[in-house]
């Protein structure tokens, strides 16, 4: 299982919204990415929350400092609209991007388009669940946006198009520390057959220790726990 | 011995900055090969990772490198990472059909297994000959992000394991090498690997 440092980014500081809001600063970006390449995180991502809510560009100077602390594989979403925006993204240091605003609410194909240049191994989805009933709604711009899409449906439809990976995210449970949304997880995972990585709600190894109940899980992502020190990723990988 | 590393450049893919920042790491001169004339003049070239088949070997084709790569000559020795390892077979599953350099023979297709693809993550290598690229490579797992394998190969130098499913991780043929994982990316074993090929005579 990869353990994953995920950085919410407000630029220039990581911030921490809980369920999607109240953005708490945490730190420097270059900084924590160094710290927790030094923990030992598998992958770190590195995502601009605001750049779709408040239509902003890509702070490209940013992401190039930050990717150079991390000699693990370092993903970047937040903003990105075109193709031309990944090929210079990969080149200044992302080895994946991660989309969510645009595909879901702009033009899906951007994914088809991105999978037949990038490959899909380099696509990562981003997706904010929101539960609805019995289901769940994907939503978009850091928690804010509805897009009348139901969870399943988009990853499956992801899938297709050829995205290589779900980053999993409930509006519910992030921030709180509090657990994972389970059903959630359960659902996704039987639903594609391509990496679902988990995230959302991690406080403690109890945590961890009960996705184990869902079945085998690729990756996990870890922003708040690791940012109030209440885990380091070495604990994490003793309970996984 | 000569440090200077070219990075074959395929246009928009290719995560190149990630690429050189390890080379520097190791103490690497770095430059980026976008013609055949910049490709002569180096004796160690790496086809970077992060892209698909069809889409990079037409990069390769516009801009005259895919005639240059195949008139390599002995002294130019080459390293493929993942696609770029990918690309040195006679032919690519992805997308359809699509013939690649034909260096080292074999052909690529899509991974066989019931665990999710693409197969994401940090795995051990079991290296089965010696090879100049894994010298006093003690540490031994590295970072995989693929969909795609190679296949009737000869010249196997390391395999991995996704499951229950064996694959090569390393393969190597005259002046070429190929890596289906990210030295890059792979922290310090990684970084050896690199620096390993740097130092090739």
């Amino acid at each position: 299982m990869r353990v994953i440092a995920n950085l919410n980014v407000k630029p220039p500081y990581v911030v921490k919204p809980v369920h999607f809001e109240g953005l708490r600063k945490i730190g420097d970006p270059v900084a924590l990415v160094s710290e927790y390449y030094d923990q030992g995180a598998d992958e770190i991502f590195f995502i601009d929350i605001v750049a779709s809510l408040y239509q902003r560009n890509i702070q490209f100077d940013l992401i190039e400092r930050a990717a150079e602390k991390a000699l693990v594989p370092f993903a970047v979403g937040g903003g990105i609209r075109s193709l031309e925006d990944m090929a210079k993204l990969f080149h200044i240091g992302a080895d994946k991007i991660v989309l969510n605003t645009y595909a879901l609410q702009v033009n899906p194909s951007i994914i088809d388009e991105a999978a037949k240049i990038f490959g899909s191994q380099s696509i990562v989805i981003n997706v904010e669940a929101k539960q609805k009933g019995t289901m769940w709604e994907c939503y978009s711009d850091c928690g804010r946006e509805k897009s009348n899409k139901e969870v399943i449906s988009w990853i499956k439809e992801c899938e297709n198009r050829g995205a290589g990976e779900i980053l999993l995210q409930s509006v519910d449970k992030d921030g709180r520390q509090r657990g994972f949304d389970v059903p959630l997880i359960k659902k996704a995972i039987e639903s594609v057959s391509i990496p679902v990585v988990v995230a959302s709600g991690a406080g403690n190894l109890s945590h961890i220790e009960e996705l184990k109940q869902v079945g085998p899980i690729d990756a996990i992502a870890i922003s708040s726990a690791l940012h109030y020190g209440h885990m380091d990723i070495q604990d994490i990988k003793q309970v996984i | 011995m000569s440090m200077q590393v070219g990075i074959v450049n395929y246009g928009n893919c290719g995560n190149t900055r990630s690429l050189q920042r390890s080379l520097e790491r190791v103490g690497a001169t770095v430059s980026h090969i976008t013609n055949p004339e910049e490709y002569f003049k180096h004796n160690k070239i790496i086809l970077p990772g992060v892209g698909a088949f069809a889409d990079v070997m037409s990069a390769l084709e516009l801009c005259g490198l895919r005639e240059a790569i195949q008139a390599s000559q002995p002294n130019q020795k080459l390293l493929g990472i993942c696609i770029g390892m990918h690309i040195m077979s006679c032919l690519g599953y992805e997308n359809g059909e699509t013939k690649g350099l034909n260096l080292i023979g074999g052909e690529v297709r899509k991974m066989q297994s019931n665990l999710p693809i693409p197969h994401m993550g940090f795995c051990p290598i079991e290296i089965l000959r010696p090879s100049r690229l894994f010298d006093q490579v003690r540490e031994e797992e590295f970072y995989f992000m693929h969909s795609y394998e190679y296949i009737h190969y000869k010249g196997l130098d390391a395999i991995s394991r996704y499951g229950d499913h064996e694959f090569l991780a390393a393969l190597s043929k005259e002046n070429y090498y190929g890596v289906q994982f990210h030295p890059e990316k792979s922290r310090e074993a990684g970084l050896k690997v690199l620096k390993n090929f740097c130092e090739i005579e």
